[in-house]
Parts: structure tokens; C-alpha cells; sequence
């Protein structure tokens, strides 16, 4: 781990209201690039939240978000999809109604290449191979690790720098949660910067480098992950030791 | 002519990107959909075949006048859709031909015509909620669906990492 390294994400006193509830008070974190981060944080703590700030989805009421050193928090979902982030949304929302091909296809939605369209949905299948015996299926149909796979796999279509997961261990059983995570690392490897939103807090700092904790819409713990993993508070609170 | 642009729109990029806004539209924004803009096409589009249509029938009767438009013909339009069923062309067209003709012939009973509409669309919500003829995106057999569980894609992984 290089501590000089330029952060590919930095979130600066970030602010979200929903109405008149305010989900983030003030977030601030650095993601460095080709890391795998993860955010971790009981039900409600604004984990989900934070990741569609990121992504426009939620505008940010106060605070900064930068990409590469860019500033993103004023841009529309479509426009920080252009910039080469990703998100697979939390509890695997895939378009049921349309073949695994055509939602890896709108995951590409933005791409005009197509010959490196097909090359990166080769390369998705050969992450999930299951995905290609569904291809012609309606995502509706697939099982709920299928649905998962598709909805990190459609995300990857855009060929993203980084890549925000949210829960993708959420209602798996144990094993395929393995399965996804081992995927994830697989992911990392070939260069995509990996910002992890997760209740499996033990699987999330296992593989991550740096870890942020948070707590009723503010980060109270940042650390390496290793560390944050001993951290007795941390294991008390989250690992259930 | 509409047939042919409307089928080519809906396998297009565009067409699949409204699709997708209609099954889940937060998964579209993620994906980079403009959902915004896109929604607004569909509503311009919506209107420019709307008013091809208004150029025939107003140089065909070669008078027109907002009476002809009340609501009851906004009624109709929306009966014909959802008993074709929604996104499917071949279902719209039959509807179309149904709905126009039959109040056509049973003129005498005009009275009882909302009654029967009413009746109809009552009866497909029960018999066919999809339409006469449903869209061909959401024709799916039970039989086609195998694996349901965690441990059944485990097995296939395995018998995927054997393979490799």
C-alpha cells in the first residue's frame, strides 16, 4: 500500500437530506485508486445513501465529491456514468422483465464500441459462467446469486474505473457469498477500484484494504482494514465477538 | 409504417433503455440511462405519431374540431391499449379493430355501450391481465426455469470448475 498514492474518489463534509431527514451529516472519506474499500455500518447508518450521493442519485445538499481529482457532485446519474464509475444497486435490482443479455446490454448503454462491448461481455461470462447458460433467460427468472452476478456483471459493462457494490452478499447463502466476494477480488485484479457497501462486515474487511465505519449518517472509524478487523469497538459492534 | 418504426424502436437502444426505466427505474439511472431525457423523448414521440394520425384523419374528413376529442375517445384509446396488452403491437392493432368496430355495429344499443366497455375491461383484468395478445418480452415457460436454489447454482459451479 502506497500512502502517497491519488485517491480516485475523495468525498469532502458531504450532506443528504431526504426531506426533511438528514440521512448524511457530513461525510468524509478517500478511496485509493486500485484498492478495495469498504463501508460498513448497521441497517440504516446511510451506507446505501452514500452510495447514490456518489452517484447523483441522491444530490448532495452540502459538501464535495470528487472523481480523479474532479468534482461531481452537481452532475446527473448518466453524467458520473460517463466519467467511468459503476454502481450494482443494493438487493439486485435487475430489469426482470428482460433477458441476462439485454441487461448486460443496457449496462453498456453508454459504450458505442461494439466489438469491445462483446469482448467485455465475454468477459463477464467468463467471470460468471452461469450467466451464460441464463443468457437468453428474463432476469425475473434467475435465482437470487444469478441476479446478483448480473447486476455486478451489468455494472461492469460500462467498463468502470470504479465500482460501488451495495450489500452483493445481501440473502445469499454462505457459499455463493464466498463465490461473489472471490469474484470481487478477481474484479479488483483487473484494475477496477472496488468502493464496497456491507453488513458482512467480517467477509468486507476481509478483503478490503481500508475500512470505514459508520454510524447515524457519519463515518466514525477509518482505518486499514487488518487493523479495523483487531479493532476491539469494531468487533464488538460488528463481528459479533 | 407506424408498425414497422414502433417494432424497430422497440428493439433499438432507445427502446430498450425505456424498457428498462419501466422495470426499475434507480437500476437505469446506475446503468447511465438518461432516464430525464429519455422520458421526455417518449412523450415527444408519443405525440409525433399522435399527430401523424391527427394530419390523416383532419385531411380526410376535412374538418376537424375539439369535439371530436372527448373524453370518452381518451377512454377508449387508453381500453384499447390495455386490452392488447401494454407493449405489444399486434395486441394494440386487434384491440384498435375491436373496440371501433363492434360500438359500430351495435349501434342500436348506445345506450349500454359504457356498460359493455366496463364489462370488457372488468373481464380482462380477471381472464387475461396481459392483454389479448401479450408482449412477446414477457412470454416466459415455468418449464424454462430450473435452478431456484443457492445450492443448486453451487452444484453447476462445481460441475463449471470440473469443466475448466
Amino acid at each position: 500500500m502506497n500512502a502517497t498514492r491519488q485517491p480516485i474518489l475523495e468525498l469532502e463534509n458531504v450532506h443528504t437530506y431526504y426531506g426533511n431527514i438528514h440521512a448524511l451529516k457530513g461525510i468524509s472519506c478517500a478511496i485509493p485508486s486500485g484498492d478495495i474499500a469498504c463501508l460498513i455500518g448497521a441497517n440504516g447508518a446511510g451506507k446505501s445513501t452514500t452510495l447514490l450521493t456518489i452517484f447523483g442519485v441522491q444530490r448532495a445538499a452540502k459538501g464535495e465529491i470528487r472523481f480523479k481529482g474532479r468534482p461531481i457532485h452537481r452532475f446527473r446519474p448518466e453524467q458520473v456514468a460517463v466519467q467511468g464509475i459503476s454502481q450494482a444497486p443494493e438487493g439486485r435490482q435487475i430489469f426482470p422483465r428482460m433477458t441476462t443479455l439485454e441487461n448486460l446490454e443496457i449496462g453498456a448503454y453508454l459504450r458505442n464500441d461494439k466489438a469491445e462491448v462483446a469482448n467485455d461481455m465475454e468477459w463477464v461470462f467468463g467471470l460468471f459462467p452461469v450467466l451464460k447458460d441464463r443468457a437468453r433467460q428474463l432476469g425475473g427468472t434467475l435465482s437470487g446469486g444469478e441476479q446478483q452476478m448480473l447486476a455486478i456483471g451489468r455494472a461492469l459493462m460500462s467498463r468502470p474505473e470504479l465500482l460501488l457494490l451495495d450489500e452483493p452478499s445481501l440473502g445469499l447463502a454462505p457459499k455463493l457469498v464466498e463465490r461473489i466476494f472471490e469474484t470481487i477480488l478477481e474484479i479488483n485484479r483487473n484494475g477496477v477500484t472496488i468502493f464496497l457497501v456491507e453488513q458482512n462486515a467480517h467477509m468486507a474487511l476481509s478483503i478490503s484494504n481500508k475500512g470505514f465505519v459508520m454510524e447515524t449518517g457519519r463515518i466514525v472509524l477509518t482505518d486499514k482494514a487488518v487493523d479495523l478487523l483487531k479493532n476491539e469497538k469494531v468487533k464488538k459492534a460488528y463481528l459479533g465477538e | 409504417m407506424t408498425v414497422i418504426g414502433v417494432r424497430r424502436l422497440d428493439n433499438s437502444r432507445i427502446g430498450r433503455a425505456w424498457v428498462a426505466i419501466r422495470e426499475d427505474e434507480v437500476a437505469a439511472e446506475l446503468s447511465g440511462v438518461p432516464t430525464t431525457w429519455l422520458k421526455l423523448l417518449a412523450y415527444a414521440m408519443g405525440a409525433a405519431f399522435a399527430s401523424v394520425a391527427g394530419a390523416f384523419f383532419a385531411a380526410k374528413l376535412s374538418y376537424t374540431n375539439p369535439n371530436f376529442f372527448i373524453f370518452m375517445e381518451s377512454c377508449i384509446v387508453l381500453c384499447i391499449v390495455v386490452l392488447g396488452g401494454t407493449g405489444s403491437i399486434p395486441g394494440v392493432i386487434l384491440a384498435g379493430i375491436l373496440l371501433i368496430a363492434v360500438p359500430e355495429v351495435f349501434r342500436e344499443f348506445q345506450a349500454y355501450r359504457m356498460f359493455a366497455f366496463g364489462l370488457a375491461m372488468a373481464t380482462m383484468m380477471v381472464l387475461r391481465p396481459e392483454g389479448l395478445i401479450p408482449a412477446s418480452r414477457r412470454k416466459v415457460k415455468p418449464s424454462e426455469i430450473t435452478i431456484k436454489t443457492a445450492e443448486d447454482l453451487d452444484e453447476r459451479y462445481q460441475a463449471a470448475d470440473s469443466r475448466t
